[in-house]
């Protein structure tokens, strides 16, 4: 095997971010661009992005150490080429959707990646504001079968970094929607816009990383609409700026509510594993429940994108 | 690059950034200023429940609202943005109200209560009164 070391994209980029993130704040406080930044927020946003450095270095290593275990297995080997790069980066966006889809369908998988979605801004400090605890729900077995393919576990790596630069810039309001070529084919600031607002029709689409293409093939693309501008957050807002809660507060939530008295294992179960919002005994909302509540306060928008066709109705 | 480079990178720029989103005015606190607005705002994170009328705190960044079923819900002022809550049983851990103040207390990780000052004694005592009750129910 050659000894081959790549360099860390997101870390070479650290200037860039800061760069664009001074350029938003500017364009938003002296050019009236849309888009707001919160001191508090921003505080924590970027904490939470350290903090996932920080935990990318002392956690990342067992992610690696297993991919690179399961190396050895590999059917094909791609090599270190160009071609080969940009293969990988095509795989992975899409094993990155899949990820991405998990995340907001499996409370599990919420718990480490609802703290990217709880400010209620949309600016480029909310792409940092990222997960400690990644490592912790074991996603990263979606990169097995790449590895498997023939990728190397640092090539793997190296584009990764190229798919969450793009994710950087996309995280912002000062970009209205561009043209319709990018729009169709790339996830745009608009595309990510959708993904991060907390309007029914919104809730569970858009879970590109680089291409939107694939939200369109697997049925979770939703536009944005001028008339129903998107409101950031989640459903539930956070009453805290601080980082550690940020970063914990649904797994505790999640175990709390696993390890309750009186109920069945499958109850339990189904804390950890259903969609976030399920409860045993339905008292509280799912995605798929504030949808059809929209629809029924809102008629005229049933099988609008993002939204079911008609209410089903209980006798 | 090295780990200390990376930590100076890192600290340098989260403290340029933070600053100027401060002195760009990023520290202004959110205002609701009328009931209407709070009854809106609670509207948007529950929209099949209409809010009878709203209660301010002195201070327009919160506000109590009643429910149509006899809860009271909450619209909290959090940095310019705000959270909402429906205060029942499932939540609510305890309230108390003193002279013009109220607290209370709930069972939420991220939020586990807060004080408000309102304009005068009766609106204080009388939602300790009804949380008192929420807290009863169940």
């Amino acid at each position: 095997m050659p000894d081959i070391s790549f360099p860390n994209v997101t870390q070479n980029a650290i200037p860039l971010f800061i760069g664009a993130m001074l350029l938003e704040l500017a364009l938003i406080r002296f050019r009236s661009a849309r888009g707001s930044y919160e001191t508090r927020d921003t505080l924590t946003s970027l904490l939470m992005g350290a903090g996932n450095v920080v935990s990318g270095i002392l956690l990342g290593v067992f992610s690696f150490g297993a991919l690179m275990w399961v190396w050895q297995f590999r059917f094909f080997d791609w090599g270190f080429t160009f071609m080969a790069g940009l293969i990988a980066f095509l795989i992975d966006d899409l094993r990155y959707y899949w990820y991405h889809r998990i995340a907001h369908t499996c409370r599990w998988v919420w718990a480490e990646h609802v703290n990217h979605h709880s400010s209620q801004h949309y600016n480029l400090s909310t792409a940092l504001r990222q997960s400690w605890t990644g490592l912790f729900t074991g996603m990263f077995v979606l990169q097995i079968p790449l590895v498997l393919l023939g990728f190397h576990p640092a090539l793997l790596a190296f584009v990764y970094g190229f798919n969450l630069l793009w994710q950087f810039w996309i995280h912002t309001e000062t970009v209205g929607k561009m043209w319709a070529p990018v729009e169709l084919v790339m996830n745009t600031p608009s595309h990510h816009r959708v993904h991060h607002a907390t309007n029914p029709r919104y809730l569970d689409s858009n879970y590109a990383g680089t291409l939107i293409i694939w939200d369109r093939m697997f049925g979770s693309f939703v536009p944005e609409n001028a008339e129903d501008l998107p409101r950031y957050g989640i459903v539930k807002n956070l009453g805290t700026f601080n980082p550690v809660k940020v970063a914990f507060h649904e797994w505790v939530g999640m175990f709390k509510d696993a390890f309750q008295p009186g109920i069945a294992l499958a109850d339990r179960l189904n804390y950890l594993f259903q969609p976030p919002g399920w409860s045993h005994d339905g008292s509280r909302q799912m995605s798929k429940d504030m949808k059809a509540e929209y629809v029924a306060l809102n008629p005229s928008e049933a099988g609008k994108p993002g939204l079911p066709d008609a209410i089903r109705r209980s006798n | 690059m090295q780990l200390w480079q990376l930590g100076l990178l890192v600290g340098f720029g989260v403290a340029l950034i933070v600053y100027l989103v401060h002195l760009s005015g990023g520290s202004r606190k959110a205002f609701l200023g009328s009931e209407k607005a709070a009854i809106n705002r609670f509207a948007d994170d529950f929209p099949a429940i209409t809010p009878e009328k709203a209660v301010l705190t002195r201070s327009g960044n919160a506000a109590f609202l009643h429910l149509p079923d006899g809860k009271l819900g909450l619209v909290h002022g959090f940095g310019d943005g705000y959270l909402t809550r429906i205060l029942d049983s499932s939540i609510l851990a305890g309230a108390k109200a003193e002279a013009n103040f109220l607290w209370i207390r709930l069972a939420d990780f991220t939020f586990p209560g807060a004080r408000y000052e309102f304009p005068n004694d009766d609106a204080a005592y009388s939602i300790a009164r009804l949380l008192s009750r929420s807290l009863k129910q169940d």
